[in-house]
C-alpha cells in the first residue's frame, strides 16, 4: 500500500482532503485550468445541453487516437492505398475494429455536432444578455466554422480507402468547385493538383486530413472553449443571474482581470457574477463536473467501442476511373447535397447554371449565411435565454425546423427512394436489373 | 531637428514604418511561395490525343474507349464507314455514362429522341448524339476531333479539342488509304 501511495505521488501529486480542497484543484491544478471553480447546478443538469458538445470532444480524442494508429498502417499511394486498407480490414490484429471505431466515431462527430447546433438554437444559447455587454453569437459563428471543419474533414477522410466511393466522391467534389464562376478550374486545379485525379489529389487530401484540418480544428476548437468560459459558462447560468437580479438581489460583479487572447483586461467578468449566485444554486467544479465528465467520457467510449463491434466500416470496390458505381451515393450527412446538387440545375434565359454549383455552392453557401446572421437579428427577449421552446420564439423554432426536417428529407428521398441511374423508386419498390460494367 | 509641421517622419517612426513594410512583404512573399508551390508547373497526365486502333480493330456500333474516354461510333452503309467521338464525362460533375440505347432506337424506329447515354451518378440522360434529354446536365456531351494518325495509319481521338457537332464525322472510303473529312 505504501509503494503505491508513493508511486501514485509521481503522477498525482493533489490528493484533497476536504471538498474546499478539491475545489482550489482548479487553481492549482494544471489539467483542471480550463474549469471555473464553481459551476451552476442547472448547467450540469442532463437536460440543459445533453452533454453535445462534450460528447463532440470526447469523439474528436478517439478520432485523434485511432487515426494516428491507423498513419502507421495506411500507405498514401493511389497503387497502395486500398491494399493498405484490405491489410487494415483482414490482416492487421484489431485493424478492422480500430478502423471501423474511426469511421463510426466520425459519423458519430458529425451527427452529435449537428444536434449540439439544434440544441444551441432550440435554448437561445447563442445570445446573452446584451447589456452586459456578452459577445455568445461570436461563439456560435466560431461554432459554424468547427461544424464545417468537421465536414471536410469526414469528406478528405472518406477519401483515403482509394475506393468507388473515395474516387467518384473526387470527381464529383472537384467538379462541383470547377462549377463555380470565375476562378472554377482554378479551385479544381489547385484541390487536386493537376487536371486530373491521381497521386497529387490523394496526398493533398491525405495532408489535409492528417495535418491542416485537425491542426485547425484543435485552434479553433480551443477558442471556442475559451470563449464559453469568457461569455460565463453556459445561457442556462445567465437566465440564473438575470431571475437574480429581477427578484431584487443586485448581483454586484467585483472587479476582476480576465484573460483576452493575447492580454489582460481589466474590468469585470460574467462568470464573476454567476459565482456570486447563492450556494445553494451552484456546485464545485471538482468533483461535481469532472466526475460527470469521466461518465460521459466513459459512455461515448463505450457506446462508439460497441457500435464498432457490431457495425463494419464499408470498403467498396477498388477505385475504377472508368465506371460509377450505380446508383453512387455519398455518406449520409452529403446525401441531402447530392440530391440538391442533382435538382437544382437552372436555366435563365440562355444560360444554364449547373445545379453543381446552385446545389453544391451557392445553395449551402445562403444557409450559411443565414445561420451566421441569425443571432444578431434576433429580436426574442432575454427571457428566452437557457430554456427550450421558449414561446417567444416559435416562429423561429418552426423556420428551424422547418429547414431541418427539408435536408433531413432530402436524406431520406436520396437514401431510400433514389435507385440506378438516380430514377425515383418508391419504399420496396424493386429496383431493375442493371448491367454490371467491367 | 524639429518636423512636428509632418507627423511621422522622425527616425523611429520611419524604421518602425520601414519594419512593418519588412514584415509585410516576408510575410506575403512567404504566403504566395508557399501556395504557389502547391500549383503544379508540370503535370505528368497521359496525352489527351489517344490513338483507339485501326479501323478493322474498332467494333461497329457505339464502344467505350477507356484512355479516351470517350464513346467512338462507327457505322458503315454504302461502302463508306462513319466514325465520330463523344465524350463519356458527363457534363454535370463528371462521372462517365453509360450506353444505355434501347433497341428499337437503335434500329432507327422511333422519332422521338430517345436516350442514348445515362449517368448514373444524378441521372441525366443524353441522346445518342449527346444532347441532354433530362436530369441536371447543363450543356450536351461533346463531340472530339478524330483523325487517322500519319505513322501507323490509327485512328486518334483527341480529347483537347472539341469540335462542332457533326463535323466531327471521320468518312473512310473501302480502300484504306483513300481518307478525307466532311
Amino acid at each position: 500500500m505504501e509503494v503505491f501511495q508513493r508511486s501514485r505521488r509521481v503522477f498525482w501529486s493533489y490528493s484533497p482532503e476536504s471538498a474546499r480542497e478539491s475545489s482550489d484543484s482548479v487553481v492549482r491544478n494544471f489539467l483542471f485550468h480550463v474549469f471555473p471553480a464553481y459551476v451552476t447546478k442547472q448547467s450540469l443538469s442532463l437536460a440543459t445541453t445533453f452533454w453535445l458538445g462534450t460528447v463532440t470532444w470526447v469523439l474528436f480524442v478517439i478520432l485523434t487516437i485511432t487515426g494516428v494508429i491507423l498513419m502507421f498502417l495506411y500507405v498514401p499511394s493511389v497503387e497502395r492505398a486500398y491494399q493498405s486498407m484490405k491489410d487494415i480490414e483482414f490482416v492487421v490484429s484489431y485493424g478492422s475494429i480500430l478502423r471501423s471505431m474511426h469511421r463510426m466515431a466520425a459519423h458519430g462527430m458529425v451527427a452529435v455536432a449537428f444536434l449540439h447546433m439544434v440544441r444551441i438554437w432550440y435554448t437561445k444559447a447563442y445570445s446573452g444578455p446584451r447589456r452586459q455587454g456578452s459577445r455568445r453569437e461570436i461563439n456560435w459563428l466560431i461554432g459554424l466554422v468547427l461544424f464545417v471543419l468537421t465536414l471536410a474533414l469526414s469528406y478528405t477522410g472518406y477519401l483515403l480507402p482509394w475506393d468507388q466511393l473515395a474516387y467518384w466522391a473526387l470527381v464529383i467534389g472537384a467538379n462541383v468547385a470547377k462549377s463555380a464562376p470565375l476562378v472554377g478550374d482554378q479551385m479544381r486545379e489547385i484541390l487536386i493538383g493537376g487536371t486530373e485525379i491521381g497521386q497529387n489529389t490523394l496526398i493533398r487530401f491525405y495532408i489535409l486530413h492528417c495535418v491542416a484540418l485537425p491542426i485547425l480544428l484543435v485552434v479553433v476548437g480551443a477558442y471556442h472553449m475559451w470563449r464559453l468560459r469568457r461569455d460565463g459558462g453556459l445561457a442556462a447560468t445567465d437566465r440564473l443571474t438575470m431571475l437574480q437580479s429581477a427578484g431584487g438581489d443586485e448581483l454586484k460583479p467585483s472587479s476582476t482581470k480576465t484573460y483576452t487572447l493575447l492580454g489582460i483586461k481589466e474590468g469585470t467578468t460574467l462568470s464573476v457574477r454567476s459565482s456570486a449566485l447563492p450556494d445553494s444554486l451552484l456546485a464545485r467544479a471538482n468533483p461535481e463536473l469532472t466526475t460527470r465528465l469521466l461518465i460521459v467520457m466513459l459512455l461515448t467510449h463505450v457506446v462508439t467501442l460497441g457500435v464498432s463491434l457490431y457495425v463494419a466500416a464499408p470498403l467498396e470496390a477498388p477505385a475504377n476511373p472508368l465506371a460509377p458505381p450505380n446508383p453512387a451515393k455519398a455518406p449520409w450527412y452529403f446525401l441531402w447535397l447530392q440530391e440538391l446538387i442533382a435538382d437544382t440545375t437552372l436555366t435563365v434565359g440562355t444560360y444554364v447554371i449547373n445545379g453543381g454549383f446552385v446545389g453544391g455552392i451557392l445553395i449551402p453557401t445562403i444557409a450559411l449565411a443565414v445561420l451566421a446572421v441569425w443571432p444578431f437579428l434576433d429580436r426574442s427577449p432575454d427571457d428566452a435565454m437557457g430554456v427550450w421552446f421558449h414561446r417567444s420564439r416559435w416562429l423561429q423554432n418552426v423556420v428551424f425546423t422547418i429547414g431541418v426536417i427539408a435536408v433531413i428529407g432530402l436524406i431520406i428521398v436520396a437514401a431510400y427512394l433514389r435507385g440506378p441511374f438516380w430514377e425515383l423508386y418508391w419504399f420496396g419498390e424493386p429496383w431493375p436489373q442493371v448491367p454490371k460494367l467491367y | 531637428m524639429n518636423n512636428s509641421d509632418r507627423q511621422g517622419s522622425t527616425r523611429r517612426s520611419f524604421l518602425a514604418r520601414l519594419s512593418i513594410w519588412i514584415g509585410g512583404l516576408a510575410v506575403g512573399g512567404g504566403v504566395f511561395a508557399a501556395l504557389r508551390s502547391l500549383i503544379p508547373n508540370v503535370l505528368y497526365e497521359p496525352s489527351k490525343k489517344v490513338k483507339i486502333g485501326t479501323l478493322d480493330l474498332i467494333p461497329d456500333g457505339v464502344t467505350l474507349f477507356k484512355d479516351a474516354k470517350a464513346f467512338v461510333s462507327k457505322h458503315g452503309s454504302e461502302g463508306k464507314t462513319r466514325i465520330h467521338a463523344i465524350s463519356a464525362v458527363c457534363t454535370h460533375l463528371g462521372c462517365i455514362v453509360q450506353h444505355t440505347e434501347s433497341e428499337e432506337s437503335k434500329s432507327g424506329t422511333t422519332d422521338k429522341p430517345t436516350v442514348g447515354f445515362s449517368c448514373a451518378c444524378h441521372g441525366s440522360q443524353f441522346t445518342i448524339d449527346g444532347d441532354v434529354v433530362k436530369g441536371p446536365a447543363p450543356e450536351p456531351l461533346p463531340w472530339f476531333a478524330v483523325s487517322v494518325s500519319p505513322d501507323d495509319g490509327q485512328l486518334v481521338v483527341d480529347t483537347s479539342s472539341v469540335v462542332e457537332r457533326h463535323k466531327a464525322l471521320l468518312v473512310l472510303k473501302s480502300g484504306h488509304c483513300n481518307v478525307r473529312k466532311v
